[in-house]
């Protein structure tokens, strides 16, 4: 509503109060649009410092390192370390995969290459052919396949085995 | 993380592309302009969502743009040095009814841009109808008509 009568003033919809409110509200978001691409760069929305974990236990004779942070549809890698102990004199060292997991993710690419895979009922045994004595890598590249928490957990021959959580971002 | 650098990374390249490209780049948009600014969103697109079509990433690549373009304009308003380098200066191209010949080559101006842009902003005839003309920093040329011009329009 045009504020003055008189013909010569402008016919304009103007508000000072409205207007100093929203210039504060723009402020304020300025500074939490700030924080949140900090906290981007620091990884809190996967690939970087943040994100990065490590997963051990004591008498588990390996360790995972994974990202906690993981986007929809984009692939990451999770890299099991096995120490020498976990690895059978002939080479041959046992991974095991809960379906709880791997049903949420797309395996995309498994280095070694296992010798065998095995399905049971409730999850999927990787059998891997490595140097005795020595430590051994393996490193599983998946790609979330649903938004929301991920509960992983990887099981050596001994029954013992490593718990991690993942949270994927839409 | 890679989201941010990568917007980052984007945004000044850009900026720096179209700093050197000079002021009448793409401030003049014909239709060629627009299918150009068409194909360059289309290049730097690749560039910035990678392999991840995830909306984290489209967001994220949204506020870092954004956020750049905020803190760069708090920045210019604050330092006219940085402003001055940054977005250029106006340039007086005619003066006093006097075309700046060696200014208007530099700046890849000729007389018809000139008079197109009396025509369109000023509705003027001619060139001696001209007083003042001014590319300006963004790109437009302004045109500041005579006197005789004003009153001939006024009367």
């Amino acid at each position: 509503m045009p504020r003055a009568a008189n013909a010569t003033a402008l016919e304009v919809d103007d508000d000072d109060r409205f207007q100093r409110r929203e210039w504060r509200i723009q402020r304020v978001s300025w500074l939490v649009l700030g924080l949140v691409l900090l906290a981007a760069l620091l990884g809190a929305f996967g690939g970087g410092p943040l994100a990065h974990a490590t997963a051990g236990a004591s008498g588990v004779p390996a360790v995972l390192d994974y990202d906690r942070f993981l986007r929809f549809a984009s692939p990451t890698e999770l890299r099991l370390i096995l120490d020498p102990s976990a690895i059978r004199p002939d080479g041959v060292a046992h991974v095991w995969l809960p379906h709880r997991y791997l049903d949420r993710v797309d395996v995309r690419r498994v280095t070694p290459e296992p010798q065998r895979v095995t399905g049971g009922a409730s999850g999927v045994m990787y059998e891997f052919l490595l140097t005795p004595g020595q430590a051994g890598v393996i490193s599983m590249v998946v790609q979330p396949e649903r938004a929301g928490m991920l509960a992983g957990q990887i099981v050596l021959a001994d029954r013992r085995g490593l718990t991690f959580r993942q949270f994927v971002y839409p | 993380m890679h989201a941010v650098i990568r917007g980052l990374v984007v945004y000044l390249v850009l900026l720096l592309i179209f700093r050197l490209s000079g002021k009448r780049s793409l401030a003049q948009v014909t239709t060629f302009d627009l299918v150009l600014t068409l194909i360059i969103s289309e290049c730097v697109q690749q560039a910035l969502i990678a392999d991840d079509q995830s909306m984290t990433q489209g967001l994220l690549l949204v506020l870092t743009l954004v956020g750049v373009d905020i803190l760069l304009s708090v920045l210019k308003q604050r330092s006219p040095a940085l402003q001055r380098v940054l977005e250029g200066l106006p340039l007086v191209i005619v003066e006093n009814g006097k075309l700046r010949q060696s200014h208007m080559e530099r700046e890849r101006i000729d007389e018809a841009d000139i008079l197109q842009a009396a025509r369109l902003h000023q509705g003027l005839r001619a060139l001696d109808q001209i007083d003042h003309a001014v590319v300006e920093a963004s790109g437009g040329i302004s045109v500041i008509p005579t006197v005789e011009a004003r009153r001939t329009a006024q009367a």
